[in-house]
């Protein structure tokens, strides 16, 4: 178990909270359990850089928050993407493809001399 | 970090405490979803919560995480750094308070100084691209690179017309006219220009318009610009204003427009200049002012070496009239503040060496207190306490005392500004524009932070440095005393050395003026009153003038009770104008061209010198006959002296207005006056009869001067009533006793002496005090050593003489800086000095025995306190 599970590479922690709350606002147990979903147990969000992560965005202006009731009627922050979080997600996702486009030529070693 | 980012740390910061507790919320939620998890797993209430718990992992390390993302670490750092200066301040009333009052003297005189500074130098005039703005004057080179003159009407015309060098180029007089009125008439200031001299300026009316070109051609309808002034205090600022008519001089004028107060606070009113068919063909009549405007293209220089080819020719083409004459063109920013830009530097240096001497003292009195706080300093390095901390530390508390101490200041500046502009208004150009603008406090705001830095700085990183290495093992003591000494003495010989400056300049002004007052004018102002009679030009003519107006009103002022004689002058002694002219001795030999000697001339009449206590040297004075039959004029010694040398010149014959001039007869020599100033000798002069037709041509202003037997004050209103009872439209105005005329002529140099007094009295109060601190802070050092003495057998006065040497070698050490100083410094004085040169001896011995009076008594007072320190309790002292 421990083995499947991967640490993030630097910074991709703000473009899957980001990309998670393009569809939908969420609250930070929300955005925690879609990643993991979503990636099948690869990915787990620890908590503890969650929260800072959650914080940092909202003070750079990307996302906002508000407490509301969750469908079983308990108080939950959820947090919205902003605009200007929507023009980050656009740009990071950018640079994501194209480092991993980067690695995988290096991975596979084509188009180097050899 | 982008603005947004810090703006909303920023405000995170301040509801933390909110953050907190949601934070705290959002937390067990994310629990409490997490073990509803694991039980829906099959796990039991308390493994699930143990699980849940164990997942969420360090709870109190991720809320740190977050939190750290509430504050400012720097503002957070800075917030406790000024609570503890405030509570360290808090601590040391008397220490805050002294400190405080040499700031806000430093940084009050700096504020009031350079609010006049910026008002007067620093702004632009307020025209439209006041650069190319100049004035043109004719100059006669051979009489002096500095000469300068008025412009006659026909130089004028030629220079518009054959110089292509500016856009714009006009003329003006200055000049009063007599407002009537039903309710009060008034002596208006007014300036009579041709019509294009508004758009030299390129300043537009607040209301109405101003001349249209050819309002100045004779025959037009005559028009008046009003001055806000006038226009607020007489028309109640009323902008239906325009198209009424006002009677100036027994004329009317329509009224098209209001010049802003911004523009000129002193004119009432501009008409148009026509000029008399006299002065429009005489080149030789010089009495206007031109003013014009430099094409953007064309540099100064282009501009001066232009008019100087025209006035080449023009020299050529009327050889009688020109020759040897010139054209300077001056810029006109440089010429509205040349005459004050010395006084006001002078002024700046002076408050500079003020403010320098409170931070010399700021930074001494902190430095006494390290010494107090060197225990502390220590405690806290060695437990671990960031060396730059505490410099910061330091800086923040030297820091507040300069931002509370400016504040002060700049309070103190307003206070000192009201009197000081009321004080500077007849002497300083726009004083309206003078006071603490956003400039003024950006200006306080970096004197204070570069002197906050300055005497905080030394002692804190002297303090941490010496304090970190050696206090804690005791051994450092001494040597920690010796550099803080050596500091403080430095400090306390830099004081000194610059009020040593200070003082010299202030007494050498101080010795001009007493030499200026000692000065005699040349009469004697005691129960001397003037008064100035307007003369309107309309309603009087040169043959009714003298039997229609001046006439009676002479006669009555002399029936007055407690008159003992009484004259007319057309202008009084000490004015800054003056009004000359050539004239030509016959027998002398014919004066080159260009140096023709000149005098001024005077119009009086009869009893004016004797009532001015001016006295007759020979001859006669005027008598009512004078200008019917021989004409005849009066003139003075300088003139004497000059051309009559060991002769009698009454009799003789002098021409004026040149050897082709007119002849007249000497019969009399009267004493001479300063008639531009007491500091500029006496001018040869000539005066010529009102009751000549020479003497009233021209006579637009009299002066009556009354000599009484009363004060002067109590005459007044029969002197009104004897005016009115001749003509009620011609009134008198300026009604001043000479001696506040002689006064009013030295306001410029009272005022620079005052302030330069002023701020060398505040350096010396505050070197002393510096000194005082240093005196007591050693005799606080050495009691043991002094106890130890007197227990040997020391008297008292041998402590004394002891303490007072250190004393005496530290203001003796700066004495002699602050000297050799003073005489490098002072050069930059010779502009404002009279009588005095700026090395005068006796002002340097002056100076050096106050400094050394004030410097041993600021020694002898601690230093009396040691000869009485008991030997058992000094002993026991440490």
């Amino acid at each position: 178990m421990a083995s499947s599970k991967r640490d993030l590479l630097p910074g991709t922690l703000d473009l899957l909270i980001l990309k998670t709350l393009s569809v939908a606002p969420l609250h930070g147990y929300g955005i925690a359990q879609h990643i993991k979903r979503l990636s099948r147990d690869v990915l787990q969000v620890d908590e503890g850089s969650l929260y800072p992560a959650l914080q940092r965005m909202r003070q750079r202006g990307w996302l906002a928050a508000q407490w509301q009731q969750t469908a079983n009627n308990q108080r939950a922050r959820y947090y919205t993407i902003t605009t200007s979080g929507r023009k980050q997600l656009g740009q990071k996702e950018v640079g994501f493809s194209e480092l991993i486009e980067a690695i995988g030529r290096v991975l596979s070693g084509e188009g180097g001399a050899a | 970090m982008t603005a947004l980012e810090l703006w909303n740390r920023f405000r995170d910061r301040i509801r933390r405490r909110q953050l907190d507790v949601e934070l705290e919320d959002e937390m067990r939620f994310h629990r409490e979803m997490l073990e509803r998890d694991h039980r829906v797993n099959g796990a039991t209430p308390e493994a699930a919560q143990r699980l849940g718990r164990m997942q969420l992992g360090n709870m109190t390390y991720l809320r740190e995480e977050t939190r750290a993302l509430w504050s400012v670490r720097w503002a957070d750092d800075l917030t406790r750094d000024v609570r503890f200066a405030l509570r360290t301040l808090r601590k040391n009333p008397i220490f805050v308070i002294v400190a405080l009052v040499c700031l806000t003297l430093g940084i009050g005189a700096n504020g009031a100084i350079f609010s006049v500074i910026d008002g007067v130098l620093l702004r632009p005039l307020p025209y439209l691209h006041p650069k190319q703005l100049v004035r043109l004057f004719e100059s006669q080179p051979q009489r002096g690179a500095d000469w300068r003159g008025a412009v006659s009407w026909p130089n004028f015309r030629d220079w518009q017309a054959q110089s292509t060098a500016f856009s714009a180029m006009a003329a003006y007089v200055d000049g009063s006219s007599n407002l009537q009125s039903t309710v009060a008439p008034e002596r208006l200031r007014t300036i009579t220009a041709t019509a294009n001299y508004f758009k030299v300026y390129g300043v537009s009316p607040s209301v109405g318009r101003t001349f249209a070109a050819g309002e100045d051609e004779a025959g037009r309808e005559h028009v008046v610009v009003l001055g806000e002034g006038l226009w607020r205090r007489r028309f109640a600022a009323d902008p239906h204003v325009i198209d009424e008519t006002i009677i100036l001089d027994g004329q009317p004028f329509q009224v098209i427009g209001v010049m802003p107060a911004a523009f000129s606070a002193t004119t009432d009113a501009w008409v148009p200049l026509v000029p008399v068919p006299l002065f429009a063909e005489e080149r030789r009549s010089r009495f206007m002012t031109v003013i014009a405007r430099r094409r953007s293209d064309i540099s100064e220089a282009q501009a001066g070496a232009q008019m100087r080819d025209i006035a080449a020719r023009l020299a050529q083409r009327y050889p009688a009239d020109q020759t040897g004459r010139s054209v300077a063109v001056e810029s006109m920013a440089d010429l509205s503040t040349r005459a004050v830009r010395p006084a006001l530097l002078i002024l700046l240096g002076a408050v500079g060496l003020v403010l320098l001497i409170a931070c010399a003292n700021v930074a001494n009195l902190l430095l006494a207190r390290a010494a107090a706080r060197q225990h502390e300093v220590s405690i806290r390095l060695a437990l671990g306490a960031g060396r730059t901390r505490l410099i910061r530390q330091f800086l923040v508390e030297s820091l507040m005392l300069s931002i509370v101490g400016t504040a002060l200041g700049a309070l103190l500046a307003r206070t000192m500004l009201g009197p000081l502009v009321v004080l500077a208004s007849g002497t300083l150009p726009f004083p309206g524009r003078i006071g603490l603008n956003g400039r003024v406090l950006l200006f306080l705001a970096l004197v204070a932070i570069a002197s906050g830095v300055a005497f905080g700085l030394a002692p804190a990183l002297q303090l941490t440095r010496l304090a970190a290495s050696t206090h804690l093992m005791g051994a450092g003591r001494k040597t920690a005393a010796g550099a803080q000494q050596r500091l403080r003495g430095a400090l306390v010989v830099g004081e000194i050395a610059l009020s040593v400056v200070l003082l010299i300049g202030a007494v050498l002004l101080i010795r001009g003026f007493t030499v200026l007052l000692d000065t005699s004018a040349g009469l004697d102002p005691d129960h001397v009153l003037t008064a100035h009679l307007a003369i309107s030009p309309g309603r009087y003519d040169g043959t009714t003038l003298a039997p229609k107006l001046l006439d009676p009103v002479l006669e009555r002022i002399r029936a007055i009770p407690g008159v003992k004689s009484a004259g007319l002058i057309s202008m009084l002694p000490v004015q800054q104008a003056w009004a000359n002219g050539d004239y030509y001795v016959p027998g002398d030999p014919t004066p080159d061209p260009g140096k023709e000697p000149i005098a001024e001339y005077r119009t009086s009449s009869a009893d004016v010198y004797k009532s001015l206590g001016v006295p007759l040297l020979a001859g006669r004075d005027f008598t009512p006959a004078d200008g019917t039959g021989e004409r005849v004029v009066l003139i003075n010694h300088a003139l004497a002296r000059e051309h009559f040398l060991g002769d009698s010149p009454i009799g003789r014959t002098i021409m004026i207005g040149g050897p082709s001039g007119m002849p007249f007869t000497i019969v009399g020599v009267i004493g001479d006056v300063r008639q531009a100033g007491l500091d500029k000798p006496p001018l040869a002069e000539i005066d010529v009869p009102y009751t000549d037709s020479l003497g009233v041509t021209g006579l637009t202003d009299a002066v009556l001067v009354l000599k009484t037997l009363v004060p002067p004050a109590r005459v007044v209103p029969a002197l009104r009533e004897a005016v009115r009872s001749v003509d009620p439209g011609e009134p008198i105005y300026q009604v001043e006793t000479m001696q506040e005329v002689l006064d009013a002529s030295l306001v410029n140099r009272r005022l620079n002496l005052v302030l330069l007094a002023a701020f060398a009295m505040v350096a010396l109060a505050l070197s002393a005090a510096g000194l005082y601190g240093v005196i007591s802070y050693l005799v606080t050092q050495r009691t043991q050593e002094i106890g130890i003495r007197i227990a040997l057998g020391a008297r008292g006065v041998d402590v004394v003489r002891l303490m007072v040497r250190q004393g005496v070698v530290l203001s003796g050490v700066g004495l002699l800086l602050g000297l050799a100083g003073a005489i490098a410094l002072s050069r930059t004085l010779r502009s404002v000095l009279y009588g005095v040169t700026n090395t005068d001896p006796l002002t340097y011995a002056l100076v050096t025995a106050l400094l050394g009076a004030v410097a041993i008594a600021a020694t002898w007072i601690p230093a009396s306190r040691a000869a009485r320190v008991s030997p058992l309790i000094a002993m026991k002292a440490d």
